[in-house]
Parts: structure tokens; C-alpha cells; sequence
């Protein structure tokens, strides 16, 4: 692939993961505004933000598996090694818990009753835990990238 | 009239994530201290990362249905489901963390 779509690649990965947490915030929203005539919005938000996140998965997951090694050696020759040692590898790993969220979040919102408070908390609580991780490896992903920069600049 | 009871299919993956999310970070530590084992992950599928996710996301899948099978519905009520996977998340999260700031 070329250089240019290896990089669009990588752009398509955090738009995805991006698009995922607005469309859970949104879904917060609404959850928290809960009508009947919410519920389908609510629905297809679950659904939309599941996918959004395995999209964002399986793009990031192929860039990291087939081009990432050679960002990760000039990460690891910087000032700011630590870019990958902490926040790549913490962030590579602790997204399959938003994963498994993501996944769980339709689950929630097409088999149960939204109505009752408890059920609606439930939702509330996963949506927040997937808004709060997608913040926290987006902004890891902004650190790897300024990584890459450092490493350049050392050279 | 509204059903309170939660759907079994919603506690089994409920519960599968909060496991996996713990299961996920002990893999990670395992795998870390133990480098005959990744090297294994590696070779199993080009890359120790791609064998990590096959595991991880097929056992949540499996333990997922299993549980959805097992569990009785009036045994997990929401706010206890939503309080194990908050802190299920808090402690493979921050276990996560602090391995990596210690390794």
C-alpha cells in the first residue's frame, strides 16, 4: 500500500472511534431523556455505535498488525519511548473491553425494557464506561502520534 | 405492564464482559512475564496481538452464551450487573495501567 494509504488508513481507524463516542454521547442523551417515542432512536444509536466501534477495530487492529513496527521503532529510538510502552500498549489491549461494551450495548437495548429506571441505568452506566474509554484511547492515540514527531526530531 | 427482569441473554454478555475485561488484563500480564508463551501467540497468528484478540473476543462470544444458558434471571438484577462491569472495568483497566508504568 502507499504511503498516502497507509496514513488514510490510520485516519479512517481514530474517524471511526471518533464517530463511535459521539454516537454513544448521543445515545446518553436520549437514555436520559427517555420517551416511547425514543426507544427506536435509542435502538438503532446501540446498534450504530457497536458498529462504529468494530469498524474502527478492525482498521486500527490491521494497521497495527501490518505497518505499526516500523512508528514503533522510531517511538522506542525518542525522547518520548514511552509513547509506546505505556500508552500503545495499554491502549491496544484495553480496547477490547470497549469492544465487548460496544457489543453488549445492542444487547441491552433491543431485549430489555427501557422504561424501567433499572434496566435504564444499566444502559446509562455501559454507555458512560464506552464514552470514557473511547476518550481515554483516542487521546492515547493523539500521544503515540506527537511520539512519532518526537522520535523524528531526534533523529 | 413492564417487565422488570433482566433478559438472559443481556446478564450472559453483562457478565462475560466484566470476566473478560479481568481475563483480558491477566492474559496481557501472562503473556508479558512470560515470553515462550508470546512468542507462541506470535507464531499461532503472525502476531502475538491477533492471537490476543482471537482469544479474548471468541471467549467473551462463547461465555457469553454459556452464561445466557446458566444463569437465573432473578439472581441479576441491573444495578448489580452495571455495578460488575463498572468495576470490573476500574480494576482490568487500572491493573492494565499499572503493569505496564511497572514492566
Amino acid at each position: 500500500m502507499s504511503l498516502s494509504g497507509i496514513q488514510v488508513s490510520v485516519m479512517v481507524h481514530v474517524l471511526f472511534g471518533v464517530l463511535g463516542i459521539i454516537l454513544a454521547v448521543a445515545l446518553l442523551v436520549y437514555v436520559l431523556n427517555i420517551s416511547e417515542k425514543n426507544i427506536p432512536r435509542i435502538k438503532s444509536l446501540s446498534l450504530l455505535t457497536a458498529l462504529s466501534m468494530i469498524t474502527s477495530y478492525v482498521i486500527g487492529g490491521w494497521w497495527y498488525v501490518v505497518y505499526y513496527a516500523h512508528e514503533r521503532d522510531i517511538i522506542r529510538a525518542g525522547a518520548w519511548k514511552w509513547a509506546h510502552t505505556f500508552f500503545m500498549e495499554w491502549k491496544e489491549h484495553f480496547f477490547f473491553a470497549l469492544l465487548f461494551l460496544s457489543i453488549l450495548l445492542p444487547i441491552i437495548a433491543y431485549r430489555n425494557d427501557l422504561m424501567v429506571p433499572e434496566n435504564r441505568r444499566l444502559m446509562v452506566i455501559v454507555t458512560a464506561i464506552i464514552v470514557l474509554i473511547g476518550l481515554a484511547v483516542d487521546g492515547s492515540g493523539a500521544i503515540i502520534s506527537r511520539g512519532v514527531i518526537v522520535g523524528y526530531m531526534g533523529r | 405492564m413492564t417487565n422488570k427482569t433482566l433478559d438472559k441473554t443481556t446478564i450472559g454478555f453483562g457478565l462475560s464482559a466484566a470476566v473478560m475485561s479481568i481475563l483480558n488484563t491477566t492474559l496481557v500480564i501472562f503473556k508479558e512475564m512470560t515470553p515462550p508463551f508470546k512468542k507462541a501467540m506470535a507464531d499461532a497468528m503472525g502476531h502475538h496481538w491477533t492471537t490476543h484478540g482471537v482469544i479474548v473476543i471468541g471467549l467473551f462470544l462463547v461465555l457469553g452464551f454459556v452464561l445466557a444458558g446458566a444463569v437465573k434471571p432473578e439472581s441479576w438484577g441491573a444495578d448489580k450487573l452495571g455495578k460488575t462491569i463498572l468495576w470490573s472495568v476500574i480494576i482490568g483497566g487500572g491493573a492494565l495501567a499499572a503493569f505496564y508504568i511497572l514492566h
